[in-house]
């Protein structure tokens, strides 16, 4: 009787034992970092994530052996705040930067993960794609090597043979590389044979010229032309980052059918296969130099893309209209040496969760001024770490190259896996007027963000809201950036006091 | 009963020659013979965007204008000449044809639009009289697509290669900037091509019109070390610096700013000025002036040594004003609302006439005046329906105008990266008062347009600085139903 009973604890205690001596995830500060971001990269246009097209092959195979985050959101819709929300561990109200308007970097004394791992002997290159990566806002900081071709929107292929080069030079040490590249960031222009694999039946009869981006400036309304819902959409930029608006013709709104939407998805879907083949091409690389037994290797993208939710497309303009799930939710992939057998993990997850992680799995310590949690437990099988998670930025733009509007917009999202309320703030400049709107959606039955509940369901509104606002309250308060792009003070007597000393000068 | 009736009799013959001679002066409208200029030359000066106050015969503080002054001298010169709306396009067609804007409906660059063959201008009649027409102007809105200056039988427009800039754009990218405004055509090329074709053509019966952007933005093109040499500020002025809506001062560390947009950075990124700015660009602008005026000086010279002042009626405008930074406004740029003040729209208008004796006259007059009261001169008869009237009677001090009008629309197309919402503009003006109503149509809405209305008593307050739409109800409604009586009037 006696031992029978030992004999159950002890297996019952092996048997608990079993799966976290298992998970347990090895951590070790001589791995390697490998980090892969695909800028604009919607997580539901991944195969992996069960999109209806076979878009991401490579990653896919790749990911069987990866944790594969299916909650991960990003905190802002453009690739400025939301990078150095990757890099910082901090929300864009913390990092403050989020576009060219301030001419503003990080704070000196903001501190990215990159410096801590280059504290840690590490070495450190990144080979971006141009654009937004500009080094200065920040982005540079702690790299070795930093390759940006400023004024241009390049995908992985332009610096690939760079960066395996390095890649191979540095394979010896400890090393951080960061990869990433705009294939998936408009234009949609993706080489033979992605430009038609997935609808090779397309005929172009308006003559849309895909090699540009087309945007829209606000929640564009579709016009009816001879019987057919169109979108009116204006050219951005030409592949390579020729800004086209050299001819007036270049102003000129394209007006895209049903049809021709379904098109720029299909060349989305081209680009991000193109992406994944080349992708594909750095994880073979990896393996080819034996590099998987030591190296954390980390797929992301900043945030997705809007292909016309509520008339957005891409997201030009004020920042209103553009915080859906379409840009917010975003893959994470992160695969650590030793670990067979990947896992899929439902827990939230959000971008500044992304460097404490690394920092975790290489078994160094975060920096205090992170405000990221590390995903490593729920790795172990944990449990979730994020009871919600933010979203938020403001943006001034000043009325004038095809923006309607002059004045701030701030947006704001909460969001757990059944709720999101969305709120934007917009402040007029020419009227100080504020007006606030809110979107509720219940996500986990309305997926696609098309019914507001904000009126019907007022207990989770509020509920949520008041969640909202603190944060928005305790994030921003350390900031002060709002006071800096609020509408400057008017001097309303100045008019008169000019003519006056106009007239006394005798000039008017 | 003969003493009763005899005086009676005499005061009827008396009265019915008293009211005979009345009658006959009142509806005297045939031009007296020796004011005829038969077969006579005509040139025609026109120095855009210089304002009135700002010559220095008008009491100008600057020796801006020693030249125009002198053949002011000589001149009749109008004191209260206005023009019928705030851009040259419109304007120099309503010189041409006698029309208000309205009426000839030219009032944009970019919508086609272009004087109807069925309206005869000036260039028509003088053709048809056996004159040779020529033009030479800075070209842009004297383009001949614009269905004007292509009626002339010789046409040549001064145009400069256009300044490109590349700036940043929000997104950062790069972006080309072809500044147009940098293409206007001066005098300093007008008037000797002008002058080569008077060589030769100076013979024959002509009208020639000689046109310069020089006193259009940007200023202080030509040094800039006449006037305000103490100047140490830093603004870059060799771009247009404007507004395209009435902008609001702003403070900024305490002190107070103008802000204003480059034509070279476009919307992208503000200017601020301080009052010391704008006034230093007040001074380029004089300076841009007063180069001008010494072109038309020497041209002016050349003319008498051809010996042509017996025979040619010259005469002396511009098409508009500036604002220079009044009410928030810089140049004109942009929708026509905030534009229609006196800076504007008052121009000068000098007539040199062979053997009338010279003098400054104040009857109000406008621009659509010009061409029925040259054909007058001319003894030409005019065959069509027109808006102006001429102004011959003026000569002999009979004020034909009790008020003048000004009115114009502007409708950017879809496309226009500055503004978005059509804006309509009407004035009308006395020697006293004046009523500027602006309205602003959102296309996107149909709603009816917002509306501004402004009221000025002129003669107290030249700034236009007090608006008593709200204290003189009287005037407003005496001046609202002339607006709207005489916009019904030129509809037809």
């Amino acid at each position: 009787m006696k031992l029978p009973f030992v004999i159950i604890i002890a297996v019952t205690i092996f048997v608990i034992l079993i799966p976290a001596l298992f998970n347990k995830i090895p951590k070790k500060d001589g791995y390697n970092l490998i980090v892969i971001s695909a800028t604009n990269l919607r997580q539901d246009h991944m195969s992996l994530y069960d999109y209806k097209r076979n878009t991401t092959p490579n990653i896919d195979k790749f990911a069987k052996s990866a944790f594969v985050f299916e909650n991960f959101f990003s905190h802002a819709s453009r690739t400025v705040p939301a990078g150095l929300s990757l890099f910082t561990s901090q929300y864009p109200y913390t990092h403050t930067v989020w576009d060219w308007s301030k001419m503003e970097g990080l704070d000196p004394k903001t501190k990215t993960f990159t410096e801590t791992l280059k504290e840690h002997g590490y070495k450190t290159a990144a080979f971006t794609g141009g654009g937004q990566y500009e080094g200065w806002f920040g982005f540079d900081r702690g790299f070795d090597t930093y390759v940006h071709n400023k004024g241009q929107y390049v995908g992985f292929a332009s610096n690939l043979n760079d960066a395996l080069n390095w890649l191979e030079n540095n394979k010896e040490d400890k090393f951080f590389l960061f990869f990433q590249g705009f294939d998936t960031h408009c234009p949609y222009f993706p080489p033979q044979p992605y430009d038609a694999m997935f609808d090779p039946d397309y005929k172009n009869e308006n003559n849309i010229d895909y090699s540009v981006c087309y945007w829209s400036y606000t929640d564009t309304k579709p016009v009816i032309q001879k019987g057919e819902k169109k979108f009116p959409l204006r050219k951005v930029i030409k592949w390579g980052g020729t800004i086209v608006g050299n001819s007036k013709d270049d102003w000129k709104e394209e007006l895209f059918s049903e049809q021709d939407v379904e098109h720029l998805l299909a060349l989305y879907d081209g680009s991000i296969t193109y992406a994944d083949y080349q992708a594909g091409k750095v994880l073979d690389k990896i393996e080819d130099l034996g590099l998987t037994k030591n190296t954390i290797v980390v797929i992301l993208s900043e945030h997705g893309d809007l292909f016309g939710k509520n008339g957005r497309f891409m997201r030009g303009g004020h920042l209103s209209g553009t915080f859906y799930d379409d840009v917010l939710h975003v893959p994470l992939i992160i695969k650590v040496p030793e670990v067979k057998q990947g896992n899929k993990i439902n827990g939230l997850a959000q971008m500044i969760d992304v460097a404490p992680t690394i920092l975790a799995l290489l078994g160094i310590e975060k920096d205090k001024e992170m405000e990221g949690k590390s995903l490593s437990s729920m790795m172990e099988g944990g449990k979730e770490i994020n009871k919600y998670v933010y979203a938020g930025v403001e943006d001034y733009r000043q009325k004038g190259i095809r923006i309607p509007f002059h004045g701030t917009t701030q947006v704001d999202v909460i969001r757990n896996k059944d709720w999101k309320l969305i709120k934007e703030t917009l402040t007029d400049y020419d009227t100080h007027i504020t007006t606030e709107k809110y979107e509720l959606y219940n996500i986990r039955d309305d997926p696609k963000e098309l019914n507001n509940v904000y009126s019907t369901k007022p207990l989770i509104a509020n509920d949520l809201k008041t969640k909202l606002e603190a944060w928005v309250l305790e994030k921003k308060k350390s900031t002060n950036q709002y006071e800096k792009i609020t509408p400057p003070q008017q001097d309303d007597e100045a008019q008169k006091r000019l003519i006056e000393e106009g007239r006394k000068r005798g000039y008017y | 009963m003969r003493r009763v009736v005899r005086p009676l009799v005499i005061s009827f013959i008396l009265s019915l020659v008293l009211f005979t001679f009345v009658f006959y002066k009142q509806s005297y409208e045939v031009i007296p013979p020796e004011i005829v200029c038969k077969d006579c030359n005509v040139i025609l000066i026109t120095m855009t965007n210089l304002r009135y106050d700002h010559m220095s015969s008008n009491g100008y503080f600057r020796q801006t204008t020693p030249n125009l002054d002198g053949f002011g001298k000589e001149s009749l010169v109008f004191n209260n000449a206005f023009a019928q709306s705030s851009w040259t396009l419109p304007e120099g067609i309503s010189i041409y044809t006698g029309l208000y804007p309205y009426q000839h409906g030219v009032m944009n660059r970019d919508d086609g639009s272009k004087v109807s063959p069925n309206i005869p201008t000036l260039v028509d009649i003088l053709n048809s009289n056996g004159y040779k027409t020529a033009a030479f102007t800075g070209g842009f809105d004297y383009n001949e697509k614009f269905g004007l200056t292509s009626r002339f039988s010789y046409y040549k427009k001064c145009m400069t290669e256009p300044k490109v800039y590349y700036l940043n754009t929000q997104s950062g990218q790069q972006q080309k900037v072809v500044d147009e405004i940098s293409q206007y055509g001066e005098f300093e090329c007008t008037i000797p091509n002008a002058l080569t074709w008077l060589q030769t053509n100076q013979r024959s019966k002509f009208f020639l019109h000689v046109q310069g952007y020089d006193a259009h933005c940007p200023f202080g093109q030509k040094g800039a070390n006449l006037y305000d040499k103490n100047y140490r500020g830093t603004i870059d002025y060799t771009s247009c610096l404007w507004t395209f809506d009435r902008s609001k001062p702003v403070i900024e560390n305490g002190k107070t700013y103008y802000p204003v947009y480059s034509t070279r950075t476009g919307t992208s990124s503000g200017i601020l000025l301080r009052a010391e700015d704008i006034f230093h660009s007040i001074a380029l602008y004089d300076e841009d002036i007063k180069f001008a005026d010494e072109q038309i000086g020497i041209f002016l010279n050349e003319v008498k040594e051809m010996g042509l002042s017996n025979n040619t009626i010259i005469i002396f405008t511009s098409e508009h004003g500036d604002m220079l930074g009044k009410y928030g406004r810089f140049m004109r740029g942009g929708p026509v609302r905030g534009t229609f003040y006196d800076d504007v729209l008052h121009i000068p208008l000098i007539i040199k006439y062979p053997e009338i004796s010279p003098k400054r006259l104040d009857g109000l007059v406008q621009h659509v005046d010009l061409m029925p009261t040259l054909l007058d001169l001319l003894g030409l008869k005019l065959q069509s329906n027109i808006a102006g009237k001429s102004q011959v009677n003026l000569l002999q001090n009979q004020e034909i105008n009790s008020y003048v009008f000004a009115g114009s629309e502007f409708t950017p197309k879809p496309d226009n990266i500055y503004f978005f919402k059509k804006t309509r503009v009407d004035a009308v003006r006395s020697k006293q008062w004046k009523l500027i109503k602006e309205s602003i149509f959102d296309s996107a809405i149909q709603n009816p347009p917002s509306q501004t209305i402004e009221l000025y008593d002129i003669v107290n307050d030249k700034e236009e600085l007090h608006n008593l739409k709200d204290t003189r109800k009287d005037i407003l409604n005496s001046l609202e139903s002339k607006l709207s009586s005489w916009l019904e009037r030129i509809k037809q």
